[in-house]
């Protein structure tokens, strides 16, 4: 197999790596500041590619010029999702917590399916085509637009997690919510920015990814499980983690796939029970 | 400054606070000496909003605090360097020390001139700035935990057994601190298993026995009490 080809499949593994990292990012932080899993954080990615297709079908927008609108409202639905649903739950036993945001994952998805059909749709008026050459490899131009785009978003996230006074009490939150309080910090608003964050990122994720993908009412669940593998890979708690589990699945996912195509996804999952198996605290997790 | 009064704290069936009223005057260093489980750390936790409180009132400078959620109490300039010190282990120590000062708006130039001036107290975190709380010797963990207290610049601190699990020269050097820091005018109520260096260091201490106040009065006259020098300090 010749350099090029190699070389390309690398490339190509960092740029989808760093979407993955993104789509799960928002995953790890609610977890880490709280210890919620959210289950309905796949409904979250499908709605924004949604929303990304819609406004592609009705203004032209593309998709990736949509994010900051999906963003923002997949924000939102997180900060709703907390409001009506998670903070009634948040003393409840750990299982009524699963089957609140399960249960809201299939509702979204219903409510899509309701909505919209099962047809698949795919985005047709793209701003971006045709293959650039970088470092004299080809690369889609929308996919280098995407994977661009994804490392700018999640440069702010971490700028914001670890340079700004409310990321660094959203660290203290995810230490101890106790300590957290003895500083003055309001931990009940960390919660919000937290959910506002996961639903913000996951919901940019979603307009860069709807120029890539199908979209259908369930796609977010082949997503949310990519993200389950990323978040599990990295440590729970940990978004630097996420970051380097997020590049190391899209590399395996598509060096797997210049080998056996029809594996990958059995190669990145038997990789997921491999970590959970014999280092259940993934890469950089507590 | 601060009075407590008729305070009591309920554990679901457990009461571990049964009416206590307690008061604390500016300026002064209030000690509570009390046995294990005598319910000594669940009257600064009712003080600072981290347990709630079943009966009785707390009011600090005219203002009801009980009822206020934690952040707000420290908003109004108390600091509870709690037992076991709750630092931040995987930050910096700098990054805790910011913490410290989370819920007053510093400008920047305030923030490094307070920063100074805890650090002169606490020469050694300036040198252990950039490394990991969680690596700090016990000693070191205990400054930093009363050094992220003081970067509040409280009204009110609130020390929970700072000697606890030390050595006795670190001891010492704890209480070389806490009389350090009474000099300077600040209000403290301090928590102490040491009754005697407690009861030197204090203007007023009270005596905790399962959630009542047993004895109070100034230190030196508690220190000559019999039942203080039997059951505390093994004479
Ligand atoms: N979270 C809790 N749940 C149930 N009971 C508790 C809890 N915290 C404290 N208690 C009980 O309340 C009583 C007072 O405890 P507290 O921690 O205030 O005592 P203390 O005087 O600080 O003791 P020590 O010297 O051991 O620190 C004890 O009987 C303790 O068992
Ligand atoms: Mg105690």
């Amino acid at each position: 197999m010749d350099l090029a080809v190699i070389l390309q499949t690398l490339l190509s593994g960092v740029m989808m790596g760093f979407v993955y990292a993104l789509v799960s990012i928002g995953l790890n932080l609610i977890y880490g500041v709280m210890e919620i899993i959210n289950f309905s954080h796949g409904a979250f990615l499908m709605l924004a590619m949604y929303i990304a297709y819609w406004l592609n079908v009705m203004a032209g927008t593309d998709p990736v010029l949509a994010a900051p609108a999906s963003g923002l409202a997949i924000g939102l639905l997180g900060a709703l999702t907390y409001k009506l649903i998670i903070k009634r739950v948040m003393k409840a036993p750990a299982l009524a917590q699963v089957f609140s945001t399960f249960g809201l994952l299939v509702f979204l998805e219903a409510l899509a399916h309701f909505l919209w059909t099962a047809d698949y749709r795919t985005v047709e008026k793209t701003a971006f085509s045709g293959v650039v050459s970088l470092f004299g490899l080809r690369v889609g131009l929308a996919k280098l637009v995407v994977a661009a785009c994804a490392i700018l978003t999640t440069a702010v996230l971490f700028w914001f997690y670890n340079r700004t006074k409310t990321g660094k009490a959203l660290q203290a939150t995810a230490i101890s919510h106790r300590a957290a309080k003895l500083m003055g910090i309001d931990t009940d608003r960390m919660f919000l920015i937290s959910w506002i964050l996961g639903g913000a990122t996951v919901g940019m994720a979603g307009a860069f990814l709807a120029s890539l993908y199908n979209i259908f009412p369930t796609i977010g669940t082949t997503f949310v499980l990519l993200a389950f593998a990323v978040v599990v890979l990295g440590g729970f708690g940990s978004i630097t983690g996420t970051l380097y589990a997020g590049l190391i699945i899209g590399l395996i996912e598509n060096v797997a796939g210049i080998f056996a195509p029809a594996f990958k996804y059995a190669v990145v999952y038997a990789l997921f029970i491999g970590v959970i198996v014999f280092r259940p605290k993934g890469l950089l997790g507590r | 400054m601060l009075s407590i009064i008729d305070l009591r704290v309920n554990y679901g069936k457990v009461r571990a606070i049964q009416g206590a009223s307690l008061r604390v005057e500016a300026g002064q260093l209030v000690s509570i000496v009390g046995s294990n489980g005598a319910g000594k750390s669940t009257i600064l936790q009712a003080i600072s909003g981290l347990v709630p409180v079943s009966g009785g009132e707390i009011w600090f400078d005219g203002e009801r605090l009980d009822r206020l959620p934690a952040h707000e109490i420290v908003r109004r300039g108390i600091a509870h360097v709690p037992e076991g010190r709750a630092l931040f282990g995987r930050l910096t120590v700098l990054e805790n020390l910011e913490l410290g000062a989370y819920a007053r708006q510093y400008t920047r130039r305030e923030f490094d001139r307070v920063l100074e001036e805890v650090c002169t107290m606490f020469p050694i975190l300036k040198k252990r700035a950039r490394q990991k709380a969680g690596t700090l010797s016990g000693g070191e963990q205990q400054m930093l935990a009363i050094a992220r207290g003081l970067m509040l610049r409280p009204r009110l601190l609130m020390l929970d057994e700072p000697s606890l699990g030390l050595m006795p020269s670190r001891v010492s050097q704890i209480f070389e601190t806490l009389s350090q820091i009474k000099r300077r005018d600040l209000t403290i109520v301090l928590v102490e298993q040491n009754v005697q260096e407690s009861l030197e260091l204090a203007d007023y201490a009270y005596v905790l026995q399962t959630g009542r106040v047993v004895l109070e009065g100034p230190g030196d006259v508690l220190l000559q009490q019999d039942m203080i020098r039997q059951a505390y300090l093994g004479m």
